[in-house]
């Protein structure tokens, strides 16, 4: 079947989809997440103490991680949705920090020196959590309450006029947001079979950001393209090894120049239906 | 004839500014009822004000018996009260269809349980009689359109078909010729006429005196936030104190 | 206790240059409601800009902060032609993801410049101290203190006895209506971004020389305490991030005393997100609209 590489370049980019994903529930609503990677840590840490210390099997304790991000989403995003979408920029700003700062001080996961001892993961796994993440994200796009997360994203007064709960759906959307990217969390420290704190913090959560801005933001496929497409770069570029992040931030500024809605955007998205379906 | 909404005592400041002073105001249930007064006497704010998009610093509103005062936008609009807005707020990327679609949140099913009821009996209903609002408004060739490409006219009619989609028991019409020119006022005066025959209450805040004469049953004048007239159009027109607040102020005739 | 009044000079010293990030975080946000993501970099890269001089002049550290205000105000120009400028504001996300492309260019040139390893930052008055009764004051920290008392001041007079400030307020009332009403809105906010960027500078030299080191990745740490001074203070609000600065630095400098050092990271962001969840005005904010 497949070779050992090819299996694991399929693991590391159904990851990033899945964290990639998350983000994008976030943006589906209008809203800003700068600390994603914080729902990261804490689905891979809560995966990771359920699989080593309490012999769970991976699936469930994978998807409990997704609950955990979930539950404290929606702590954060209650209080704080209900302001201008700065608030919660920041909010997220501080909370990855904040997570990272945290699990360095707390000894039961290993503190700063990181959390060890997870058995691996499988392609066919993480490929059934994508399909399942995907399948409900086209869902969601299909479905009225997908209609409701674009009439908030355009113009929120104008949704609520038309009898959209807007701050329940924001937080309901974070939190699902968090939930896939918690989920993918959980994966990856299985992947990896080692975490620690500063893997989650700012750089994580900016990559999931240049994920979703490079493949799209109008769209769920969006997230999917750019995560894919950029997963494949660091081994298409390994001569760039310290100048990595260097490229990532022009690319970050050369987008939002040229094209803030990412490579694929509603218009493109509509070509592409078009010539397929002919 | 009864009445849908009452207001009492309606005020409303921002800081030291009120924009609305203890408005008393009942608008009969099916009627056509127009808000007028000079430019920044409080009529946008007294929509907002029922609509729920801003919150009362006092007084009452009672839609239907009930006070709706406390109670934010959007369970306004469950409740059956839809607006439309002075400077047109349609969802601009996504198509005209999306838009009465969205309009018609306040009676669909949304929430997680839509994920699974994307193919249900009721919602295609539900789209067919959106297709039929837009087509009751000549809107059926624009369906696919993107909003915000759409000519003017054919904008704010999408806003009214927006509103009407979800069958409101009050509709809320904030100057809906503004900005027009004479024909494309016709078409939305012709469409509010047409709705106004169905079982609705239409609110409607206008500043063409001839649109008011010509669709409204009872008049309401603002100025300085107060009501200081109200009377048939006719009845009203003829006040002079009416005619000063106008003529004292810029407006249009 | 005479433990205690030391810490607390020591807090309010540090926290003064806090107050100078969080001014010049606030007035672009005020203005353009943009987070500049790119304030810890040019705060960061203004700091090396101000030791190579610092180095070069052979301990001159007044040399050093007037170049590092002079880099901060580059930087500040650089931020305001990559992410503003250039950048279009249909999609409202783009300026702030610009600046965080450009932190991420600005810290990795840092890294390959001058490598990731901590470099002692000199104290060149280091050995001159004054005692006021229980607490030791350093020569250099009147220097430090001297400077941002005088921007604050400075700032306080542009914003309310200048044409440039009554325009910078104008635009951060509105920017339609300040158009309108004759205000050369982009020459203002390019003036802004310039602005931000001297505070910055300032912010950059004196940090480094109150902790004596430096590193490419202070950046994000020095933002985020500046967010939190802001937030504190009240969101636009020019004098609250004074207060709500100098705040954080207290708080810092309480925590490592009383904690440990682990600890202060983690409660100075525990106050960030628990001011933004509870009280979000701040202390001397505007009520936040609440959009329910």
């Amino acid at each position: 079947m497949f070779s050992v590489f090819a299996d694991s370049v399929l693991i590391g980019i159904g990851i990033n989809m899945l964290l990639a994903l998350g983000l994008y529930f976030t943006l589906a609503t209008g809203q800003f997440s700068v600390g994603h990677g914080g729902f990261m840590a804490i689905g891979a840490y809560a995966a990771s103490i359920l699989t080593v210390n309490f012999a769970w099997p991976l699936v469930p304790a994978v998807l409990c991680g997704g609950v955990a991000a979930f539950a404290i989403g929606v702590l954060i995003g209650l209080p704080v949705l209900r302001f201008s979408h700065l608030y919660l920029a920041m909010a997220t700003f501080g909370f990855g920090e904040i997570v990272r700062a945290a699990f360095s001080v707390v000894d039961y996961v290993g503190g700063v020196g990181g959390m060890r001892g997870m058995m691996g993961t499988t392609a066919p796994i993480v490929l059934g959590l994508v399909l399942a993440a995907v399948a409900f994200s086209w869902l969601h796009s299909r479905s009225r309450w997908g209609l409701a997360c674009d009439a908030i994203r355009q113009d929120e007064d104008a949704a609520a006029a038309m009898g959209i709960d807007v701050r329940l759906n924001k937080v309901l959307a974070f939190g699902v947001g968090a939930a896939i990217t918690g989920v993918g969390g959980g994966l990856y420290a299985h992947h990896f079979y080692f975490i620690e704190p500063t893997t989650f913090g700012l750089h994580m959560s900016v990559a999931i950001i240049l994920f979703v801005i490079f493949g799209g933001i109008e769209t769920f496929w969006g997230a999917m393209l750019g995560a894919a497409v950029l997963s494949l770069l660091p081994d298409l570029f390994r001569f760039l090894k310290d100048w990595y992040l260097f490229m990532y931030g022009l690319l970050f500024v050369l987008l939002m120049i040229f094209r803030p809605q990412g490579m694929l955007d509603r218009a493109a998205l509509r070509a592409l239906r078009k010539k397929l379906w002919r | 004839m009864a009445v849908i909404l009452r207001l009492e005592g309606l005020t409303k400041r921002f800081g030291g500014l009120t924009a609305v002073d203890a408005v008393k105001l009942s608008v009969a249930e099916n009627s056509v009822h127009a808000i007028i007064g000079p430019n920044g006497s409080g009529k946008t704010t007294l929509f907002n004000l029922i609509s729920g998009a801003v919150e009362a610093t006092q007084g009452r509103i009672v839609f239907d018996g009930q006070p709706i005062e406390r109670q934010p936008a959007h369970a306004r609009a469950r409740l059956g009260i839809k607006r439309t807005f002075q400077n047109i707020r349609l969802f601009n990327d996504l198509s005209v269809l999306e838009n009465v679609r969205v309009g018609q949140h306040p009676v669909a099913i949304t929430g997680f349980s839509s994920l699974y009821r994307i193919w249900s009996a009721q919602e295609r209903a539900q789209r067919e009689a959106a297709m039929e609002i837009l087509a009751s408004f000549g809107l059926e060739s624009l369906a696919t359109r993107q909003a915000g490409e759409l000519a003017y006219g054919p904008k704010r009619l999408v806003e009214i078909a927006r509103a009407v989609a979800s069958a409101p028991r009050l509709l809320l019409l904030d100057e809906p010729t503004s900005g027009m020119n004479p024909r494309e006022s016709a078409e939305v005066v012709a469409a509010v006429r047409k709705i106004a025959a169905r079982q609705m209450t239409i609110l409607i805040i206008e500043h063409h005196l001839p649109v008011v004469k010509d669709l409204a049953e009872r008049v309401t004048v603002l100025n300085f936030g107060k009501k200081v007239a109200e009377d048939t159009p006719a009845g009203v027109l003829s006040d002079p104190a009416v005619v000063e607040a106008y003529l004292g102020s810029s407006a249009e005739a | 206790m005479d433990l205690l009044l030391q810490q607390l000079y020591n807090g309010v010293l540090i926290g003064s240059t806090y107050a100078l990030v969080a001014l010049g975080f606030t007035l672009v946000l005020g203005t353009l409601d943009l987070l500049n993501f790119a304030h810890g970099e040019t705060i960061m890269l203004s700091a090396y800009a101000g030791l190579v001089a610092l180095l070069a002049s052979g301990g001159s550290v007044l040399l050093a902060i007037a170049v590092a205000i002079a880099v901060g105000a580059l930087l500040g120009l650089i931020v305001y032609f990559g992410s503003f400028r250039f950048v279009s504001k249909k999609y409202w996300t783009a300026p702030a993801l610009s600046t965080v492309g450009i932190a991420l260019i600005l810290q990795t040139g840092a890294a390959r410049l001058w490598g990731t390893d901590q470099r002692a930052v000199p104290d060149p008055l280091g050995d001159a101290h004054l005692q006021l009764g229980p607490i030791m004051v350093g020569l250099s920290h009147l220097v430090i203190l001297g400077v941002t008392l005088a921007l604050m001041a400075g700032l306080h007079v542009l914003l309310r006895h200048t044409r440039l400030g009554k325009a910078m307020r104008a635009v951060a009332e509105n920017h339609v209506t300040a158009a309108l009403l004759g205000v050369p809105v982009e020459r203002t906010i390019a003036f802004t971004f310039l602005i931000s960027g001297v505070l910055a500078g300032a912010a950059g030299s004196l940090t480094s020389l109150v902790y004596h080191t430096i590193t490419p990745f202070i950046g994000l740490n020095i933002l985020l305490k500046g967010m939190t001074g802001m937030v504190i203070g009240g969101l636009g609000n020019v004098y609250g991030a004074m207060f709500g600065g100098v705040l954080v630095g207290v708080l810092e400098v309480l925590a490592v005393s009383y904690l440990s050092s682990s600890y202060q990271d983690v409660l100075v962001f525990a106050a960030l997100i628990a001011v933004l969840m509870f009280k979000p005005a701040g202390f001397f904010g505007v009520q936040v609209r609440d959009r329910a």
